[in-house]
């Protein structure tokens, strides 16, 4: 994993609200992330709490109402639907949850990664390599109709994948799996991201998230907190306001707190 | 043998491009079936009207008045004949000739007559002949003894067996007008054409055709005409002192088509422009030697200009429905593009994350919709080319059909290919723009009430009787009305429904289920319950239509013509023969004044006894049976004259007086009224009273009613027979006032009618056929939304036969509501139209109402049809689905 790569998505201040007959409804209300490049990092959370916002905005198809979003370098701020439309083609995979919602019935596996190739504007040429790398070359001449459920979903990453866009977004791409065909098609997007394709998945599966380098959890439209290499950070903000776990801010129940700055770092007590 | 694997890999990219959901494929192609069906069918039966009013009043024309003739003579003004004039005349014959070849019209059938007669000595008395000669006679007549040659003449044999004088030998003459002697070199004998004359001779049936001689009540046959030569009939002509009649005339072919006749005017036009050119050989023959200048006579440009009046009239309402139909099946065809995006949504939703553009997108949707529609079109347009021929008025076309209905063909598929692809791209410019959550809109339009609005407002006019036939708005009322009536109709379900919710709980499954949904009048039930009607309702508000203008045109020419044949009298002295079979004479008096209420009418004088036997049948919703009426008028024993009074509000009273002028007044006295008779030509007002009593008080009055009366003979059968036989029994009569049936049917403004409103019976009904389709594929659609519903009444214990059979009933009672709908009210909606559809308001009787049974039959064919189909389609789509996967499409 390179560190010196910048990051291949990044948000900071990320407002989205949407506007309904019954008013105003704030999905986003302030999410600061950074998608690693290189990585797989998963967007967890209850309903409702800003997952498939988020991941709509990351993957170009919404503009934020307010804040920061770039994606490959790209501030998707005032953004026109032409060059969303453009960067989404250019640089960013997409897979829907339901695997035949990615896919053609009438074309074949190959065919699916020659249509997408064209459509991103390469030549296509790593196709073959991507259906050995995500073990469906031997299906290369089906339908999607012949492929099993995993099948299907991995030739949907494949399609995303190819010609290398620097972000793929999937939405809970494991939801409609078993738990075997999951692991499988885990293992094949660890093999994606350590040949540096940034994959970024919401999801609802432990197992997904395991398999994550990265874990951003949201709650109530904006991020609770984020789990990296085992260990749950606190996410502080750029106005400074750090957002505490539900136990620790049980501990103040005034929402007044003092702050001891120590050598080991920093103390939050409740005021005496 | 398998194709090689590049090109098999290419057909199935062009596969992939071109037809990647071959069953959407086909909804397509068959809505371009459709559309190139009725864009190319319009000009194809505007085309076929054309050739069919051409052909239909070919057939009614002699041959000889559509052909062309010119005539002139070798006589002067002066009156004096002059034989250099007359020997000239064969290069004046020549010159005329040149300049009807020089324009393309054919070498013309010359012929000369000399002027006056040859007076032939025979045994017994002498006997007068006619010298003609004609071009190309040689292979026209049957010579029976000696032949044809340039310097003899055929003698009729009559004329032989009178003379005993055979080939070879020399037949002495003398001019009934010069006395001169004039020798005729016998070359041959030949026998006499009959009548019917064979088309050759028809020209000349003045010189060949028996006549009745009423001094002695026969007929007789007609001077023997000696033929011969044209260089000698010259030399003969000379000889006898005596001028020659000239005369040139152009027969158009029996199989000559609409296009050829317009190019053999075209021609005649221009020939008399060529004739009259100071420079032509014609007019320098005219002035140096004083010829009567030929001028063309021919009834062509009255037969086109009736064409062209009819097409005229015709092409409007046809373009119309054509156009309709097209607008229709271009919008079925949008529909259908919203619903290939629909239906593929997923796919849709998928390359549209994926960054595709809404054109390239459309690109692809125009790319899988050109083969359909471009097939379907070309099918379509194939379909309307044989139902026009089989069915149309003609099977032949005129030439400029083609190029027209192909361009109607390129620009509709065009239109359609283009409305496919905007359809598509305006629905992923949505896709892309959506963002998030959607909301509907809430604003929801009353259509049901601004259409009943608007059918009000078009609909008064129509039930006042104040429209008028120039409006369209009015025509759209029925369907106005039946949209409404179904649209409120579809809106009470629900009401009915909660009525009936405990009753059909007792039902069985399937019909419990079909009553339940039908009743909760959803919106997809209301839609199919109105446009059901609506495309029914079309189909029988254009059965009424059509058969309805049938009915009245037929009625309109059993009044205005009075019988299949009418000939009206030349006045004359003589007593001619006895009058053919199914004939009687009719006398008419015209503008006499009746009293009270000093009412202008006319007065058909009929012999009660035949008149019932020959007059056209009156339509039941005209008039009473002829028979009853004549019966009437023949039973009156009162001392006045009997008549039945015609289409007169005003003369109310029994007793009436009838003036002329101050020429008489006579006592009548009303014995029925009806509103329409045949022989009735106008709106004026009619009376028929009995011919004999008519005369009778005439002579009574002291005046002489062969003096007063016009006469005319009423017949029935062909009129070309019936104008034989009356020819040969001596009756004259003046063949251009001639009237019959099918003249008064053929009138433009009836046919024109009858053929449009023919032509938008088979467009509705193609519209029929859509809305029975539509219906069904509607049902499965549903089907397809129940899947899930219907696994889980399946798992609770429902059979699958049963959730078919619901399926099946419930689109059979849709179906059935918006028949009965389009029965109950467009039918009755329609007749009131009918009121300001009368073709030829001049002629009685107004229009009359026809139940289109045919259409009807049809409509209730197509209803029963539905819930089969319903079922065929629904079964098969049941037994194809696995439970799993329905359930997690469900999720």
């Amino acid at each position: 994993m390179r560190h010196d790569l910048p990051p291949a998505a990044a948000c900071s201040g990320l407002v989205r609200i949407y506007w309904s007959p019954s008013g105003e409804v704030h999905a986003l209300k302030g999410v600061d992330a950074v998608l690693p490049a290189g990585r797989l990092t998963a967007i967890t959370g209850p309903s409702g709490s800003g997952k498939s916002s988020l991941l709509r905005i990351l993957a170009a198809q919404d503009p934020p109402t307010a804040g920061r979003a770039e994606v490959a370098g790209q501030s998707l701020a005032g953004l026109s639907v032409r060059g969303r439309r453009a960067l989404r083609r250019r640089s960013i995979g997409y897979v829907f949850p339901r695997p035949p919602d990615n896919l053609l019935p009438h074309l074949t596996a190959r065919e699916h990664l020659a249509a997408a190739a064209r459509m991103r504007g390469t030549d296509g040429r790593d196709a073959a390599d991507l259906l050995d790398l995500l073990g469906i070359a031997h299906r290369a001449d089906h339908r999607p109709g012949q492929l099993s459920g995993g099948e299907q979903q991995r030739l949907a990453f494949a399609q995303a994948v190819v010609g290398r866009p620097p972000l793929v977004v999937a939405d809970e791409p494991t939801s409609e799996l078993d738990t075997a065909t999951t692991v499988d098609l885990l293992d094949a997007v660890a093999a994606l991201t350590a040949t540096g394709t940034t994959v970024v998945v919401a999801t609802h599966d432990p197992l997904a998230a395991g398999a994550a380098d990265q874990v951003i959890h949201l709650r109530s439209g904006a991020v609770s907190h984020e789990e990296v290499g085992g260990r749950r950070l606190a996410v502080v903000d750029g106005e400074g306001r750090v957002q505490l776990p539900e136990a620790v801010l049980a501990r103040f129940p005034a929402r007044r707190v003092l702050i001891d700055v120590t050598d080991d770092g920093v103390v939050l007590r409740p005021p005496s | 043998m398998r194709a090689p694997q590049p090109a098999r890999r290419l057909l199935r990219r062009l596969r992939a491009a071109l037809l990647p959901a071959p069953g959407q494929a086909l909804v397509l192609a068959l809505l371009a079936v459709v559309l190139g069906a009725a864009l190319v069918s319009a000009p194809l039966m505007v085309g076929s009207a054309e050739a069919g009013v051409w052909e239909e009043e070919r057939a009614r024309q002699p041959a000889s008045t559509v052909g062309i003739v010119l005539t002139s003579s070798t006589l002067p003004g002066a009156d004096v004949p002059e034989p250099g004039r007359i020997g000239r005349s064969t290069a004046f014959d020549a010159a005329v000739t040149a300049a009807l070849a020089d324009l393309g019209l054919g070498r013309p059938v010359s012929s000369t007559r000399l002027r006056d007669p040859l007076v032939v000595e025979t045994a017994d008395v002498p006997l007068t002949s006619q010298l003609l000669s004609v071009t190309g006679m040689a292979g026209q007549v049957e010579v029976t003894a000696g032949r044809m040659t340039d310097d003899g003449v055929l003698v009729p044999q009559r004329l032989a067996d009178a003379t005993g004088i055979g080939p070879g030998q020399s037949l002495p003459t003398r001019s009934v007008a010069t006395g001169a002697e004039v020798v005729l070199p016998v070359a041959g004998v030949y026998v006499e054409p009959t009548v019917p004359l064979p088309p050759y001779w028809e020209p000349f049936s003045g010189l060949l055709r028996p006549r009745f001689d009423p001094d002695r009540a026969s007929t007789v046959l007609p001077a023997p005409v000696v033929l011969a030569p044209p260089a000698l009939a010259v030399r003969l002509a000379q000889a006898a002192d005596a001028d020659l009649f000239l005369q040139w005339s152009l027969g158009l072919g029996p199989e000559a088509t609409v296009d050829q006749a317009r190019a053999v005017a075209d021609r005649v036009e221009r020939l008399e422009v060529a004739m009259a050119d100071p420079g032509s050989a014609v007019t320098a023959a005219v002035t140096a030697d004083g010829y009567p200048r030929p001028v063309p006579q021919t009834r062509l440009p009255d037969v086109l200009t009736t064409v062209d009046r009819t097409v005229a009239l015709l092409a409007p309402p046809v373009e119309a429905a054509g156009t309709g139909g097209g607008a229709a099946a271009v919008a079925l065809i949008g529909a259908w593009a919203a619903q290939r995006v629909r239906r593929r949504g997923a796919e849709a939703r998928a390359l549209v994350a994926r960054g595709m553009s809404p054109a390239r997108g459309a690109l692809s949707a125009t790319a899988e919709a050109a083969l359909p529609v471009v097939l379907g079109g070309v099918a379509g347009a194939l379909l309307a080319w044989v139902l026009v021929r089989v069915l149309g008025p003609s099977a032949d076309l005129p030439a400029d059909v083609a190029p027209r209905a192909l361009a109607l063909l390129g620009a509709g598929v065009a239109v359609a290919v283009v409305v496919v692809a905007v359809v598509t791209a305006t629905l992923l410019v949505r896709l892309d723009r959506a963002g998030g959550p959607v909301h509907r809109s809430r604003v929801r339009i009353p259509w049901l009430a601004i259409t009943a609005a608007v059918t009000v407002v078009v609909g008064i006019p129509v039930v006042r009787g104040t429209a008028d036939s120039g409006d369209v708005l009015p025509l759209a009322a029925p369907l106005l009305v039946t949209v409404v009536a179904a649209g409120v109709l579809s809106a009470a379900l629900p009401r009915f429904g909660s009525g009936a919710r405990g009753g059909l709980r007792r039902l069985p499954p399937s019909l419990f289920l079909a009553l339940s949904r039908v009743l909760a009048g959803r919106g997809a039930a209301r839609l199919v319950v109105v446009t059901t009607a609506l495309s029914l309702g079309l189909v029988v508000y254009a059965g009424v239509l059509a058969d309805s203008t049938d009915r009245t045109t037929a009625a309109k020419a059993s009044v205005a013509a009075g019988a299949d044949v009418v000939a009206p009298l030349v006045r004359r002295t003589g007593e001619p023969g006895p009058l053919p079979a199914g004939a009687t004479v009719v006398g008419v008096e015209s503008g006499v004044t009746v009293a009270p209420g000093d009412v202008r009418a006319n007065a058909l004088l009929v012999r009660p006894d035949e008149l019932a036997g020959v007059a056209a049948p009156l339509d039941p919703l005209a008039g009473p049976p002829l028979a009853d009426l004549m019966a009437t008028l023949a039973g009156y024993d009162g001392d006045r004259v009997p008549a039945v009074v015609v289409g007169a509000a005003s003369l109310t009273e029994r007793e009436l007086t009838v003036r002329f002028a101050r020429a008489y007044s006579l006592p009548l006295e009303v014995v029925a009224r009806v509103d329409a008779f045949p022989g009735q030509r106008s709106r004026e007002a009619l009376l028929v009273t009995d011919g004999d009593r008519y005369s009778a008080a005439l002579e009574a009055a002291g005046q002489d009613p062969a003096l007063l009366l016009e006469q005319e003979v009423w017949a029935t059968g062909e009129p070309e027979q019936v104008l034989a036989a009356l020819t040969a029994a001596g009756w004259s009569y003046n063949p251009d006032q001639v009237t019959t049936s099918a003249a008064v049917t053929g009138l433009p403004e009836l046919r024109a009618q009858s053929w449009s409103f023919g032509y938008l019976r088979a467009v509705s009904l193609a519209a029929g056929v859509l809305g029975v389709l539509g219906v069904a594929v509607h049902a499965l659609t549903q089907q397809h939304r129940r899947t899930a519903a219907d696994l889980v009444l399946a798992r609770m214990g429902l059979h699958r036969r049963s959730a078919v059979a619901a399926s099946g009933l419930e689109t059979g009672l849709l179906t059935a509501l918006g028949a009965a709908v389009a029965v109950v009210v467009a039918l009755p909606a329609s007749a009131l139209v009918l009121r300001v559809l009368d073709p030829a308001p001049d002629l009685p009787p107004g229009p009359l109402f026809a139940a289109p049974v045919s259409s009807i039959g049809a409509l209730l064919a197509g209803a029963l049809l539905v819930p089969v189909l319903t079922v065929a389609l629904t079964g098969r789509a049941v037994r194809r689905r696995s439970g799993g996967q329905v359930m997690r499409d469900a999720a």
